[in-house]
């Protein structure tokens, strides 16, 4: 047995009991009031992160000297790939996905680990123990049924490679960034189960910002993870959508939106010391959450039509079921227990005030996730239910989402207008004006530039009200923060202000992407065309050209290139050249799309098969907007990333 | 923050239900009155034949292996013909769009979309299973 796989394996098996130790540590130091134990737990959440990270890289040495006797490595990995995606075929498999989720999770433990170290607490025991656990369960899965060390009998000569379709920069990215927002959620989720183990229900103006800052930057991961697997699915698969509300897909964007209500509702509990339930209850749900996507992805539970057809429960779903049942349950108990120490002494009583607002957008948001996850879960449930597999199809979450979102949209708008407590209906009514004016622009402007339905006219129109509004609100935050004379007032102002700019600008950035949604689904052209060359035809106010089919032979694949020239009225604007390639290893076509994208709109081409006459067949599509959505996830990181930013200590005293 | 006497939770709890349960029956409603439009049922080639007349028109999920000799490409209409097997039986599938990159002889497909009259499957979507060997996703999904 070759002594990496020993090591790594070794190192697996050393993260499982230095984290039972740990777990055992800190509650044996909470039990005898002992700081030395609780020390040892510390250094032993340490100690697991680099295991994890020497596991890792052992892996990583295997991979990337091509070692086919570990089956990992045969499975995703060939001589000939390059190796950027020979390291990415890290994360490509189920097995390496899961060592990189736990290696986050030793990384993010062992920063929570070394900030705290000087902030002991009657609940810092219970985090540690939490960490150590969550630590020990991955290690448990990695031991025994998701092990990437395996080794084969015989060492065949090349390994199997990585499919087309992944060699995409979306691949390399994906699905790291989306670990880490997963694995950062394990310190918030830890927190809490900790307060609620100790029975500290009214926490610190300090640490609900430590929670606040890991709750952001799981999210800002977790939202950059989710925009990049859109944006890889709309460039890569060649059928002009980002989002298809496959499982896998949809699963991930259910701690997303708890997520998010988590962070208006924790607000809440800064300003006011409200939601002190639901705060309490939130972080376990989202990271329950993470495991569960996890399992959507993994456990051959759920069905995925991009992911295989055959229900084939793999045993890893037994363990993740089990650990989600297990958090579950306990904390559904001690939440119980604890019931009359997170009861708010004040409840929102104004209908508007910033308060209901919050109550409204936690409400929202959970129902909106309690309808995707009756999505995923129907067909099983139907076949338990009926006999019969059902699925609902994308109309289901259209309809779902559309008037919610509006509503989301309407929230956006107005929330940041009203004071917590309670405001005057007159005050708002009067900032309402100017804006009223930009959304009757923008519905006038709709009706003469498109044919199209009037919800979409009033979609468009909603979300300039909101824009317009937010954009004044934002003017408004400027303009305060730059004339404060006083030192130490001016210091206090931009700090604040930092937060209030960072969430105007993800709100906006929300919109952004509302417009990028509306525009590229309800109104989108669409034409099959066969073309001969010379041939020309029109979609929108766009004329294309098929000019020629250019064929070249590479030594992976045979390449086939149109050109398509595409004029506006008489001016030529672009030459697209989408391709359809067939590639020897897996004997099968891979077509590449070709897109030309402006703000207004993206011409998306796609090649099809070639006809008898020398004709070919072509699928193309213009998205109108659909650039707003990127843009808008651009603007959502950096409006997150301002939020965030850590303050230095003197501006927080003069808070 | 400021310190309140504990309020009569009677009326705030009242709004805090209500809300709730206003938002759960818009999404109930939502979906409920929807019911036939968003449903689609997963069966065999053999279930789908056996539920006719009852089964046209209704949002269906078929699965089974491409038949490469069947395969038709009508240029002018932009429509692919070909006969999905599933063991002894099979179904004439029409389909209007570019060929699928999965799509070939002997791949294994799930058509989704209505049983016609004419006994014609008229697919609006084409799900392909990826190769076995691996296990990474391959969507060729056609909208």
């Amino acid at each position: 047995m070759p002594p990496l796989i020993v090591a790594g394996y070794g190192a697996l098996i050393l993260v499982m009991c230095t984290a039972l130790y740990s777990a055992l540590a800190a509650l044996w130091g909470a039990r005898r009031a002992q700081p030395r134990w609780v020390r040892r737990a510390e250094r032993g959440l340490i100690a697991t992160a680099i295991l994890f990270a020497l596991a890792a890289a052992a892996l990583l040495y295997l991979l990337l000297s091509r070692d086919f006797r570990v089956k990992y490595v045969y499975a995703h990995t060939s001589a000939a790939q390059s190796p950027i995606y020979v390291i990415s075929a890290l994360w490509a498999g189920q097995e390496g996905s899961l060592l990189l989720w736990a290696l986050f999770v030793g990384a993010v433990s062992a920063m929570a680990t070394a900030a705290q170290r000087e902030r002991g607490t009657a609940a810092w025991p219970f985090v540690l123990a939490t960490l150590a656990a969550v630590q020990a369960f991955f290690a448990l899965m990695l031991l025994t049924v998701q092990n990437p060390f395996v080794v084969m009998s015989i060492a065949p000569a090349d390994g199997l490679g990585i499919l087309p379709t992944l060699e995409n920069p979306g691949m390399v990215v994906h699905p790291p960034i989306l670990f880490l927002g997963y694995a950062t959620y394990s310190v918030p989720f830890a927190s809490a189960l900790a307060w609620l183990l100790v029975g500290h229900s009214a926490p610190s103006s300090e640490e609900l910002q430590q929670l606040r800052r890991w709750s952001i930057s799981a999210w800002l991961f977790l939202s950059a993870g989710i925009l990049i697997g859109a944006w890889w699915a709309y460039t890569e698969l060649g059928w002009g959508g980002y989002w298809s509300w496959d499982p896998v897909e949809s699963a991930s964007l259910l701690p997303w939106l708890a997520g998010t209500a988590f962070l208006h509702s924790l607000l809440a509990q800064e300003r006011l010391g409200m939601f002190k339930g639901w705060n309490a209850a939130l972080p376990i749900g989202i990271f329950v959450l993470c495991i569960f996507a996890t399992l959507v992805t993994r456990g051959g539970l759920i069905i995925s039509d991009l992911h295989g057809f055959s229900q084939n429960i793999q045993p890893v779903a037994y363990l993740l079921l089990g650990f989600i049942a297990v958090v579950t349950a306990s904390a559904g108990l001690l939440l119980w227990r604890r019931r009359a120490a997170l009861a708010d002494a004040e409840q929102p009583e104004r209908l508007l005030s910033r308060a209901s607002a919050v109550l409204v957008t936690n409400l929202l948001f959970l129902g909106l996730a309690g309808a995707i996850l009756l999505g995923i879960l129907f067909p099983n449930l139907s076949q338990r239910i009926w006999g019969m597999r059902i699925h609902l199809n994308r109309s289901f979450y259209d309809r779902v989402f559309a008037p919610l979102g509006a509503v989301t949209v309407l929230l956006i708008a107005v929330c940041p207008l009203l004071g917590w407590r309670r405001s005057s209906w007159r005050s708002i009514r009067r900032r309402f004006s100017f804006p009223a004016l930009v959304a009757l622009a923008t519905a006038a402007a709709t009706l003469a530039l498109a044919k199209t339905h009037p919800f979409v006219v009033l979609a468009l129109a909603l979300i300039a009200f909101a824009a317009s509004l937010t954009v004044g609100r934002l003017i408004d935050i400027l303009r305060r923060t730059e004339w404060r004379p006083a030192q130490g007032a001016k210091r206090s102002a931009i700090w604040m202000a930092r937060r209030s700019l960072g969430a105007q600008l993800v709100h906006l950035a929300i919109l952004l992407i509302a417009v990028g949604i509306v525009g590229s689904s309800a109104l989108k052209a669409e034409r099959l065309v066969t073309l001969s060359a010379g041939q020309r035809t029109e979609v929108l106010n766009y004329t294309l050209e098929y000019e020629g089919l250019q064929v070249l032979d590479e030594p992976a694949r045979r390449r086939h290139i149109a050109a398509i020239a595409v004029y506006r009225g008489d001016a030529r604007v672009a030459t697209l050249r989408p391709e359809r390639n067939f590639h020897w290893n897996i004997d099968a076509f891979v077509s590449e799309v070709s897109v030309r994208s402006t703000l207004a709109d993206d011409l998306y081409v796609s090649l099809g098969q070639p006809g008898s006459d020398g004709s070919v067949a072509f699928r193309v599509s213009v998205y109108p907007l659909v650039v707003w959505l990127w843009i808008g996830g651009a603007v959502l990181l950096l409006g997150t990333l301002i939020a965030v930013w850590p303050t230095r200590r003197n501006e927080r005293t003069a808070a | 923050m400021t310190s309140r006497q504990p309020r009569a939770h009677g009326r705030s709890n009242w709004r805090w239900i209500a809300g709730a349960a206003v938002i759960v029956v818009v999404i109930l409603y939502l979906v409920l009155s929807s019911a036939q439009g968003v449903a689609v049922y997963a069966m065999t080639i053999h279930e789908l034949k056996a539920q006719r007349p009852a089964i046209y028109g209704r949002g269906v999920r078929v699965g089974g292996i491409v038949d490469g000799s069947s395969i038709l490409w009508n240029a002018d209409e932009m429509t692919l013909h070909f006969q999905l097997v599933d063991g002894a039986e099979t179904l004439d599938v029409s389909y209007a769009g570019i060929q699928p990159d999965a799509f070939g002889d002997a791949a294994e497909a799930l058509v989704e979309g209505r049983y016609r009259e004419d006994g014609v499957f008229e697919a609006g979507q084409l799900l392909f299973e990826c190769p076995s060997k691996y296990e990474a996703p391959l969507a060729t999904r056609e909208p």
